[in-house]
Protein backbone atom coordinates (compact mmCIF):
# COMPACT_ATOMS: atom_id res chain seq x y z
CA UNK A 1 0.00 0.00 0.00
CA UNK A 2 1.51 3.18 -0.90
CA UNK A 3 1.48 6.10 1.01
CA UNK A 4 -0.64 9.02 0.53
CA UNK A 5 1.26 12.50 1.10
CA UNK A 6 -1.37 15.57 2.42
CA UNK A 7 -0.41 19.33 2.05
CA UNK A 8 -2.57 20.90 4.80
CA UNK A 9 -2.82 24.51 4.24
CA UNK A 10 -3.23 27.93 6.31
CA UNK A 11 -1.99 31.39 6.76
CA UNK A 12 0.26 30.27 9.69
CA UNK A 13 0.39 26.56 9.29
CA UNK A 14 -0.49 26.04 12.66
CA UNK A 15 -4.28 26.80 13.79
CA UNK A 16 -6.81 25.75 10.95
CA UNK A 17 -4.80 23.46 9.45
CA UNK A 18 -4.68 21.59 13.28
CA UNK A 19 -8.15 21.35 12.77
CA UNK A 20 -8.74 20.02 9.26
CA UNK A 21 -5.17 17.41 10.02
CA UNK A 22 -7.23 15.64 12.36
CA UNK A 23 -10.39 15.12 10.25
CA UNK A 24 -8.11 14.11 7.43
CA UNK A 25 -6.32 11.69 9.86
CA UNK A 26 -9.54 10.22 11.02
CA UNK A 27 -11.30 10.21 7.47
CA UNK A 28 -8.70 8.17 6.00
CA UNK A 29 -8.12 5.72 8.90
CA UNK A 30 -11.98 5.20 8.51
CA UNK A 31 -11.36 4.46 4.76
CA UNK A 32 -8.28 2.63 4.81
CA UNK A 33 -6.26 4.77 3.58
CA UNK A 34 -2.28 5.48 4.57
CA UNK A 35 -2.39 9.16 4.90
CA UNK A 36 0.56 11.24 5.65
CA UNK A 37 -0.25 15.17 6.58
CA UNK A 38 2.09 17.96 6.04
CA UNK A 39 0.99 21.46 7.78
CA UNK A 40 2.26 24.19 5.65
CA UNK A 41 1.83 27.61 4.73
CA UNK A 42 0.91 28.75 1.41
CA UNK A 43 4.76 29.75 0.47
CA UNK A 44 6.04 26.29 1.86
CA UNK A 45 3.16 24.48 0.06
CA UNK A 46 4.17 26.13 -3.45
CA UNK A 47 7.75 24.68 -2.95
CA UNK A 48 6.90 20.88 -2.18
CA UNK A 49 3.73 20.08 -3.88
CA UNK A 50 5.95 18.01 -6.02
CA UNK A 51 6.41 15.47 -2.72
CA UNK A 52 2.70 15.36 -2.47
CA UNK A 53 -0.79 13.54 -3.64
CA UNK A 54 -3.62 16.41 -2.78
CA UNK A 55 -3.58 20.07 -1.14
CA UNK A 56 -6.11 20.69 1.46
CA UNK A 57 -6.03 24.87 2.12
CA UNK A 58 -8.21 26.96 4.37
CA UNK A 59 -6.95 29.67 3.00
CA UNK A 60 -7.17 31.09 -0.87
CA UNK A 61 -4.05 29.83 -3.19
CA UNK A 62 -3.18 31.13 -6.34
CA UNK A 63 -2.17 29.60 -9.75
CA UNK A 64 -1.43 25.43 -10.38
CA UNK A 65 -0.03 23.59 -7.78
CA UNK A 66 0.34 20.60 -10.43
CA UNK A 67 -1.50 18.35 -7.97
CA UNK A 68 -5.43 18.59 -6.97
CA UNK A 69 -6.48 21.28 -4.73
CA UNK A 70 -9.58 21.46 -2.37
CA UNK A 71 -10.92 24.11 -0.38
CA UNK A 72 -10.93 22.90 3.38
CA UNK A 73 -12.49 26.05 4.99
CA UNK A 74 -15.33 23.63 5.51
CA UNK A 75 -13.31 22.19 8.45
CA UNK A 76 -13.49 25.31 10.07
CA UNK A 77 -17.30 26.55 9.44
CA UNK A 78 -18.23 22.83 9.81
CA UNK A 79 -20.71 23.44 6.51
CA UNK A 80 -20.14 21.00 4.31
CA UNK A 81 -17.94 19.08 5.81
CA UNK A 82 -19.17 15.47 5.03
CA UNK A 83 -18.70 16.71 1.18
CA UNK A 84 -15.25 17.73 1.51
CA UNK A 85 -14.19 14.55 3.34
CA UNK A 86 -15.81 12.41 0.61
CA UNK A 87 -14.12 14.51 -2.07
CA UNK A 88 -10.64 13.99 0.03
CA UNK A 89 -10.70 10.23 0.50
CA UNK A 90 -12.21 9.93 -3.43
CA UNK A 91 -9.23 11.65 -4.51
CA UNK A 92 -6.82 9.75 -1.87
CA UNK A 93 -8.62 6.82 -3.54
CA UNK A 94 -6.84 7.40 -6.78
CA UNK B 1 -8.08 29.75 28.54
CA UNK B 2 -11.04 31.94 28.90
CA UNK B 3 -11.81 34.11 31.94
CA UNK B 4 -14.31 36.97 32.36
CA UNK B 5 -11.72 39.91 31.84
CA UNK B 6 -11.15 37.94 28.10
CA UNK B 7 -14.67 38.29 27.27
CA UNK B 8 -15.74 41.73 25.42
CA UNK B 9 -19.53 42.95 24.34
CA UNK B 10 -20.12 45.63 21.85
CA UNK B 11 -23.98 46.82 22.57
CA UNK B 12 -25.36 48.60 19.14
CA UNK B 13 -24.37 52.21 19.93
CA UNK B 14 -20.72 50.86 20.23
CA UNK B 15 -19.62 49.18 17.42
CA UNK B 16 -15.94 49.27 16.53
CA UNK B 17 -13.94 49.46 13.90
CA UNK B 18 -12.06 46.10 12.93
CA UNK B 19 -8.75 47.67 13.93
CA UNK B 20 -10.10 49.10 17.22
CA UNK B 21 -11.89 45.56 17.97
CA UNK B 22 -8.81 43.75 17.08
CA UNK B 23 -7.28 46.05 19.17
CA UNK B 24 -8.84 46.03 22.12
CA UNK B 25 -9.12 42.39 22.08
CA UNK B 26 -5.50 41.71 21.72
CA UNK B 27 -4.86 44.20 24.79
CA UNK B 28 -6.88 42.17 26.88
CA UNK B 29 -4.65 38.81 25.81
CA UNK B 30 -1.84 40.83 26.52
CA UNK B 31 -3.22 42.38 30.25
CA UNK B 32 -3.84 38.50 31.04
CA UNK B 33 -0.10 37.57 30.14
CA UNK B 34 -1.15 35.48 27.60
CA UNK B 35 0.49 37.55 24.74
CA UNK B 36 3.26 40.45 24.59
CA UNK B 37 3.51 43.13 22.92
CA UNK B 38 4.68 41.46 19.49
CA UNK B 39 1.10 39.61 19.27
CA UNK B 40 -1.42 42.85 18.21
CA UNK B 41 1.12 43.56 14.84
CA UNK B 42 1.59 40.26 14.23
CA UNK B 43 -1.82 39.78 14.09
CA UNK B 44 -2.81 42.51 12.13
CA UNK B 45 -0.46 41.83 9.66
CA UNK B 46 -1.58 38.27 9.62
CA UNK B 47 -5.23 39.23 9.22
CA UNK B 48 -4.65 41.95 6.54
CA UNK B 49 -2.70 38.96 4.23
CA UNK B 50 -4.59 36.15 5.69
CA UNK B 51 -8.11 37.32 6.81
CA UNK B 52 -9.99 35.14 9.36
CA UNK B 53 -13.89 35.29 8.45
CA UNK B 54 -15.56 32.71 8.13
CA UNK B 55 -18.45 32.14 5.28
CA UNK B 56 -21.45 30.52 8.11
CA UNK B 57 -24.74 30.68 7.88
CA UNK B 58 -26.96 32.19 10.65
CA UNK B 59 -24.31 34.37 11.99
CA UNK B 60 -20.80 35.07 11.05
CA UNK B 61 -17.48 34.42 12.75
CA UNK B 62 -13.82 35.25 12.55
CA UNK B 63 -11.11 33.37 14.43
CA UNK B 64 -7.94 35.89 14.25
CA UNK B 65 -4.37 34.77 14.91
CA UNK B 66 -0.95 35.12 14.95
CA UNK B 67 1.88 32.67 14.74
CA UNK B 68 2.03 30.16 17.04
CA UNK B 69 5.01 30.81 18.30
CA UNK B 70 3.63 34.35 19.86
CA UNK B 71 2.00 32.63 22.33
CA UNK B 72 3.33 32.93 26.43
CA UNK B 73 0.66 30.80 27.11
CA UNK B 74 -2.86 29.36 25.71
CA UNK B 75 -6.17 31.50 25.68
CA UNK B 76 -8.59 32.93 23.72
CA UNK B 77 -10.69 35.93 24.08
CA UNK B 78 -14.04 36.18 22.64
CA UNK B 79 -16.11 39.69 21.64
CA UNK B 80 -19.68 39.47 20.85
CA UNK B 81 -21.17 42.18 18.77
CA UNK B 82 -24.78 43.13 18.86
CA UNK B 83 -23.77 45.20 15.33
CA UNK B 84 -21.76 43.16 12.98
CA UNK B 85 -18.50 44.20 12.07
CA UNK B 86 -16.74 43.33 8.51
CA UNK B 87 -14.10 40.68 8.29
CA UNK B 88 -12.41 39.54 4.76
CA UNK B 89 -13.08 35.87 4.25
CA UNK B 90 -10.66 33.56 5.04
CA UNK B 91 -11.27 31.06 1.67
CA UNK B 92 -12.23 34.40 -0.26
CA UNK B 93 -10.66 37.20 0.84
CA UNK B 94 -11.94 39.35 -1.87
CA UNK B 95 -15.34 38.95 -0.23
CA UNK B 96 -16.49 40.02 3.10
CA UNK B 97 -18.61 38.56 5.78
CA UNK B 98 -20.55 40.23 8.52
CA UNK B 99 -19.61 39.22 11.68
CA UNK B 100 -21.15 39.44 15.32
CA UNK B 101 -18.97 36.34 17.09
CA UNK B 102 -15.11 37.17 17.41
CA UNK B 103 -12.88 34.62 18.86
CA UNK B 104 -8.95 35.69 18.80
CA UNK B 105 -6.55 32.69 19.43
CA UNK B 106 -3.65 32.66 21.21
CA UNK B 107 -2.37 29.12 20.98
CA UNK B 108 1.10 28.55 22.07
CA UNK B 109 1.04 25.03 20.89
CA UNK B 110 -1.82 24.22 18.73
CA UNK B 111 -1.18 20.49 18.45
CA UNK B 112 -1.89 20.55 22.09
CA UNK B 113 -4.93 22.68 21.82
CA UNK B 114 -6.79 20.62 19.05
CA UNK B 115 -9.53 19.25 21.23
CA UNK B 116 -10.31 23.07 21.97
CA UNK B 117 -9.72 23.86 18.39
CA UNK B 118 -12.01 21.64 17.31
CA UNK B 119 -14.48 22.32 19.64
CA UNK B 120 -14.41 25.95 18.96
CA UNK B 121 -14.91 25.46 15.28
CA UNK B 122 -17.92 22.49 15.83
CA UNK B 123 -19.66 25.39 18.12
CA UNK B 124 -19.66 27.59 14.92
CA UNK B 125 -22.18 24.99 13.28
CA UNK B 126 -24.58 26.24 15.86
CA UNK B 127 -25.29 29.67 14.74
CA UNK B 128 -28.38 29.31 17.85
CA UNK B 129 -26.14 28.96 20.30
CA UNK B 130 -23.75 31.74 19.73
CA UNK B 131 -26.92 34.22 18.48
CA UNK B 132 -28.30 33.68 21.89
CA UNK B 133 -25.11 34.56 23.73
CA UNK B 134 -24.96 38.15 21.45
CA UNK B 135 -28.50 39.01 22.32
CA UNK B 136 -28.09 37.96 26.33
CA UNK B 137 -28.96 40.51 28.67
CA UNK B 138 -26.73 37.36 31.41
CA UNK B 139 -24.12 38.77 33.20
CA UNK B 140 -20.31 38.62 31.89
CA UNK B 141 -19.55 35.72 34.43
CA UNK B 142 -22.79 33.69 33.44
CA UNK B 143 -21.79 34.28 29.36
CA UNK B 144 -18.27 33.11 29.96
CA UNK B 145 -19.32 29.73 31.82
CA UNK B 146 -21.76 29.58 29.02
CA UNK B 147 -18.67 29.55 26.57
CA UNK B 148 -16.57 27.35 28.60
CA UNK B 149 -19.21 24.70 28.82
CA UNK B 150 -19.52 24.44 25.38
CA UNK B 151 -15.67 24.64 24.31
CA UNK B 152 -14.09 23.67 27.39
CA UNK B 153 -16.44 20.90 29.29
CA UNK B 154 -13.54 19.53 31.60
CA UNK B 155 -12.66 23.23 32.22
CA UNK B 156 -16.16 24.86 32.94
Amino acid sequence: VTRKRVLVVCGTAGITSTVAEKEIMKAAASAGIDVQTIKLTPHEARLRANEADLIVSMTALQGDFGIPLINGISFVTGLGKAEIIKRIVDELKK
Amino acid sequence: MLTPDLLLRFPGDTVPTQPDLLEAMAKRLQAAGAVDERFLPALLEREANYPTGLPTEGIGFAIPHADAGLALRSAMCVALLSEPVAFHRMDCPEEQVSVQVVVMLALANPDQQAQVLGSITRSFEDARFWRSLVESPLSHEDLVSRIKGRLMPEEA
